[in-house]
């Protein structure tokens, strides 16, 4: 490979990791000694998953993501993870009421995770491929539509709500800025109306609404683990606790090293503290577009938005669920929550994501060989046209 | 280029979605700053209030002792009985249980006990002995949490004197308010640092406190004869259908009050339940009209300034006696009367026309003296100091109302206190009940000494005073106060209650009072007693008096040292009763002294030489004449009025006066003053009518 990687993201995502590592120990030391004797239980396998996910990173930085570039290949992909997700009616491991995990030996894998990388490399190949028309809706966006939903309606089934809908929001954000027309988006998102207003309705999930609606009013009536995260947030006043001085860890907030790690960063550094892990991701994202913008190719600009919209996503959504800005629901903070496939599956991500940032490097070798090639396609695609 | 224009992208689309995540960004930062800086110090207390728990331990408070160390006020353990729902395994056996001792029905508590929440109150403040039963299951669900309360033993006794405390245990009443600060402990504190699971740990940062009690009080009160004393007194005074009453006892030496009962009672554990106005310690707090009892002041101050000896006469007016407008009585008609029996029969007229020889200035000094108009100074809140009027603000009759316990207003602790300086020698103590402090450790601290502040009698006049009462209760009004071998010396009072309506002094409410003391020769309990508006007989003598002896019965049984070293002669007899009818003899000739004597069968032995007697006295049942010149020797001006005019001149040393007499009949004022001392010549104007 020629060109070099895009050293601010990846310096970002580093300090990410990092910053992640240590806050792991802070925030569940006290889950770990409580739950298994041990203050560095999930630090160790932390430690053990952020290297593994660096050297992902490392290693699918240097592959060339154009070899993902195939009519085939991303459609295979998804189909394999919808396989994985039937699979796990079947062979899943049930946890806390959903099934969202195989366990395998030593790692909890989530084929969600899979699916939703699958997706994006599937859809940045359809929005980019030339030969397709996406205004044509039986060729172009019925059989994506198809994948799409299907992985949704198991996403949903194990039941992982939140996984489902920052998958939908990814793809249809990958849509949006396609060149499908505004009105068939429109009639795509119609479906998802009812299901909206049904999973509303639906008990458990409209509790979670009306808990967020009262924690606006008074924050002591949000649902206990909405308010210990408030609690966390709110006693960090600009400068924090100090690293470790935290108290919520101690047992008060639940999920402290994983969805609601984000609390405990505010608690132990403040407003500076949350305020500067949402500037890194910040950074990632105009970095990212920086990356798509210098893209020469249209699928490196896809499956870079793509991936740039995964990681700041979450990291917002999650950002704001804490914050109470939405209501709870169980979404980790990238890099920074404690976790094994889903730190793995974001390693790959912004490895590919920094494979496509080497193509948009100056010193791009290969720039010119890829203008020759898309004007050849272009020229090719309006051959057929012709035709 | 062509890239772009071949680009499968909508710009503007993309820059609208990055806007969006922008503004999104946007808004969680300024939730961030409001969450966290904003709202940092609300979120710190909620924060500290899961984390840590203070919970005191509180401190006993400290107990009032009696003179002996019985404990007159104390703590004792209440539960607070409380139950989780959830945790109790046997609901039928603990509402069975609440139910019999409670009272509330079985369904009551299984309705409590069935709530869906995880605390519910059984019992607030059960004491242990109605709620062992209780106490003694063993269930995880029931919650017994360990309160004190103050708790009085003796119940009603010396209530209003101690006083109480609210439902904190604060001290509002009496000794129990005045020394809050003292017998208030300080409470413990104990920190608890909680975990998420609500799990406790110790915070070595704050370690625990523990509580200090509070000081413990001594009192001077004897927990045996406050008992007696309010015993007597609530007897008494129901058998005499009276309003309300009060008793002190104390030791005339010193000054300590022994006793303090007040009636009506109230029991201090139970203070809610009674009105607030019997709950007030009325033997401070209320001031009244004394009447007679206030007599033996002033014979303290006719004896103190030598105007007069206990044997000379006054003429009584046969019950009846205008002065300066104003009608004065007697219960009963008295013609001559010794001085001492004025004292020993309260006659009101007999003791106006003594007290004329003493100037107005001269009484109030007294009474001032022996703390009459100002506050005794036994150091209780709330303390009155009556009223005795500035001797220039006296209108004419006042000295001869003051004379007899009107137109002044005491209180029982000074009447009491004033008392005592009459039978101890004269010497006024400060009253006081708080005999010593106890801290924590137990060290005795701030130990209250006899406090003596003047003396006001001599040795002698006190004696005499107190043969005065011993003849009161031997002879005179207090004869109900008679205790059987015991000589003891006491005074009654009977006061028309002041209607205040109308300003004038009412006709059915009396105030009956008895001051008395025992063991005669030294007196070791001084015991004032109180009626507020008697019903049936209003008399000191007859309401008041048999209460005292009731009291000093068996208060004097307590101590028979006190009694032994006091026996009484069996063959006493009560002093001649029939010296009330004899006239002032002297001046009389020898003859027709002698004559009437033998007339009335009265013992007598003459001395001296001479055609009259000059002086009389009365020792041993007989009658001592003295035989002198015709005139009798003069060095004060004697007491003239009430006399005829033959009587007055037997009496005066016509040498030394330039007498000039105006009008006829009997002498109603004498321009000299008696007791005025006579050194030369003077001219004394006798106005008769």
């Amino acid at each position: 490979m020629r060109g070099k990687v895009d050293y601010i993201i990846a310096a970002a995502v580093t300090a990410l990791l990092l910053i992640g590592l240590i806050m792991v120990f802070s925030a569940s030391s006290m889950v770990a000694n409580n739950n298994f004797g041990s203050l560095t239980y999930f630090f160790r396998k932390q430690i053990i998953w952020g290297a593994l996910a660096f050297i992902m990173m490392l290693v699918f930085s240097r592959l060339n993501y154009q070899r993902l570039k195939d009519n085939h290949k991303p459609g295979i992909l998804v189909v394999v993870s919808i396989v994985l997700l039937i699979g796990l009616f079947f062979l899943g491991t049930r946890i806390n009421g959903a099934t969202r995990w195989y366990h395998l030996w030593i790692l909890n894998f989530q084929p969600s995770e899979l699916a939703k990388i699958a997706l994006i490399i599937y859809f940045a190949n359809i929005l980019s491929h030339p030969k397709k028309n996406l205004n044509n809706f039986k060729e172009g966006l019925l059989p994506a539509m198809v994948m799409l939903m299907s992985v949704l309606l198991l996403v949903m089934m194990q039941p992982d709500l939140s996984t489902a809908l920052m998958i939908g929001l990814i793809c249809f954000s990958m849509l949006f800025v396609s060149r499908i027309k505004l009105i068939h988006i429109a009639a795509l998102g119609l479906p998802l109306i009812p299901a909206t207003i049904y999973l509303t309705v639906n008990g458990y999930q409209s509790q979670r609404i009306l808990n967020w609606i009262a924690g606006w009013q008074n924050p002591m009536a949000a649902n206990y683990q909405v308010r210990q995260s408030l609690i966390g947030l709110g006693r960090g006043g600009y400068f924090g606790q100090g690293l470790g001085q935290g108290k919520q860890k101690f047992l008060f907030l639940p999920d402290s090293h994983t969805d609601f790690i984000f609390s405990i960063i505010g608690e132990e550094f403040g407003f500076i503290g949350t305020t500067l892990i949402l500037i890194l991701f910040l950074i990632i994202l105009f970095r990212g577009l920086y990356v798509v913008r210098k893209t020469p190719d249209n699928f490196g600009k896809f499956l870079a938005l793509g991936f740039v919209l995964n990681v700041v996503f979450y990291a917002l959504i999650n950002g704001a669920v804490v914050s109470r800005l939405l209501p709870a629901t169980g979404l980790p903070m990238p890099f920074i929550s404690y976790g094994g496939s889903n730190l793995l599956f974001l390693g790959i991500s912004i490895g590919i994501l920094l494979s496509i940032s080497r193509k948009s490097s100056p010193m791009d070798m290969s720039a010119n060989w890829n203008e020759i090639r898309n004007k050849r396609e272009q020229l090719f695609s309006r051959v057929i046209t012709i035709e | 280029m062509l890239q772009t224009n071949h680009s499968k992208f909508q710009k503007g689309r993309l820059v609208f979605l990055v806007l969006v995540i922008c503004l999104f960004w946007f808004a969680l930062e300024v939730n961030l700053f409001h969450l966290q800086v904003i709202s940092h110090d609300e979120y710190e207390r909620i924060a500290n209030n899961q984390y840590i728990k203070n919970i005191e331990i509180p401190a006993h408070r400290g107990a009032i002792y009696d003179c002996n160390g019985n404990v007159m006020a104390t703590n004792v353990i209440h539960y607070d009985l409380a139950a989780d729902p959830k945790m109790i395994e046997n609901k039928n056996v603990l509402a069975k249980k609440c139910s019999e001792a409670f009272g509330n029905s079985v369904d009551y508590y299984l309705r409590r006990l069935n709530r869906n929440t995880n605390f519910v109150y059984l019992a607030r403040r059960a004491p242990e002995n109605e709620i062992g039963s209780i106490l003694e299951l063993e269930d995880d669900g029931l919650i017994k949490g360990e309160n004190f309360r103050r708790f009085y033993p003796y119940n009603n006794y010396a209530a209003h004197l101690l006083g109480f405390t609210d439902t904190d245990d604060n001290g509002i009443s009496g000794i129990e308010k005045q020394y809050q600060d003292e017998l208030e402990g300080k409470n413990g504190i104990a920190v608890l640092q909680y975990d998420g699971p609500r799990r406790i740990s110790y915070n070595p940062d704050k370690p625990l406190v523990w509580p200090k009690r509070g000081k413990n009080i001594y009192l001077t009160i004897d927990k045996n004869i406050q008992t007696i004393a309010e015993q007597e007194l609530a007897a008494g005074i129901k058998k005499c259908n009276g309003k309300a009453g009060m008793a002190i006892v104390m030791d005339p030496n010193t000054g300590e009050v022994l006793a303090m009962a007040n009636y009506p009672q109230f029991d201090a554990n139970r203070q809610n339940d009674y009105p607030s106005d019997i709950k007030r310690n009325r033997t401070i707090t209320d001031v009244f009209e004394p009447g007679s009892t206030m007599k033996i002041f002033s014979s303290a101050v006719l004896l103190q300034e030598r105007s007069i000896t206990r044997n000379d006469i006054v003429f009584c007016e046969n019950g009846k006696y205008r002065l300066a407008g104003h009608t004065f009585t007697d219960t009963k008609q008295y013609a001559w009367l010794s001085f001492m029996g004025v004292v020993e029969k309260s006659s009101n007229i007999g003791m106006i026309k003594l007290i004329d020889a003493i100037p107005s200035v001269t009484l109030f000094k007294y009474l001032l003296n022996f703390g009459f108009g100002s506050e005794t100074g036994i150091g209780l809140e709330g303390e009155e100091t009556g009223i005795l009027n500035h001797y220039k603000n006296w209108s004419g009759i006042s000295k001869h109302s003051i004379s007899i316990g009107y137109e002044i207003s005491v209180t029982a602790m000074q009447l009491t206190a004033a008392y005592a300086a009459i039978i101890n020698g004269g010497y006024l103590y400060r009253p006081y009940v708080i005999s010593h402090f106890e801290d924590e450790n137990n060290r005795v601290y701030d130990v209250r000494q006899p406090e003596m502040i003047r003396q006001i009698i001599s040795k002698e006049v006190s004696d005499e005073l107190k043969q005065f009462m011993l003849n009161v209760v031997d002879n005179g009004t207090g004869k109900k106060a008679r205790i059987k071998n015991l000589q003891i010396g006491g005074k009654t009072g009977t006061a028309r209650k002041m209607d205040k309506k109308r300003g004038t002094y009412s006709m059915s409410r009396y105030n009956s009072s008895f001051v008395g003391f025992a063991p005669f020769k030294e007196p070791k309990y001084l015991c004032t007693v109180i009626v507020d508006e008697p019903g049936a007989s209003y008399y000191g003598g007859d309401v008041a008096a048999p209460i005292f002896r009731n009291i000093m019965d068996r208060i004097i049984h307590l101590n028979p040292d006190a009694i032994r070293q006091d026996e009484r002669e069996e063959d006493y007899q009560p002093q001649l009763a029939m010296i009330k009818d004899l006239p002032d003899l002297s001046g009389f000739k020898i003859d027709n002294a002698v004559a009437l004597l033998d007339a009335k069968n009265i013992d007598y032995n003459i001395s001296g030489e001479g055609l009259v007697i000059s002086k009389v006295s009365l020792k041993d049942n007989t009658l001592h004449l003295k035989k002198g010149e015709n005139r009798v020797t003069m060095d004060k001006m004697p007491q003239l009025k009430g006399l005829t005019l033959r009587e007055a001149v037997a009496r005066l040393d016509l040498s030394k006066v330039r007498l000039l007499i105006e009008g006829n009949g009997r002498i109603v004022n004498q321009s000299v003053n008696p007791g005025t001392p006579i050194q030369r010549r003077t001219q004394l104007i006798l106005t008769c009518k």
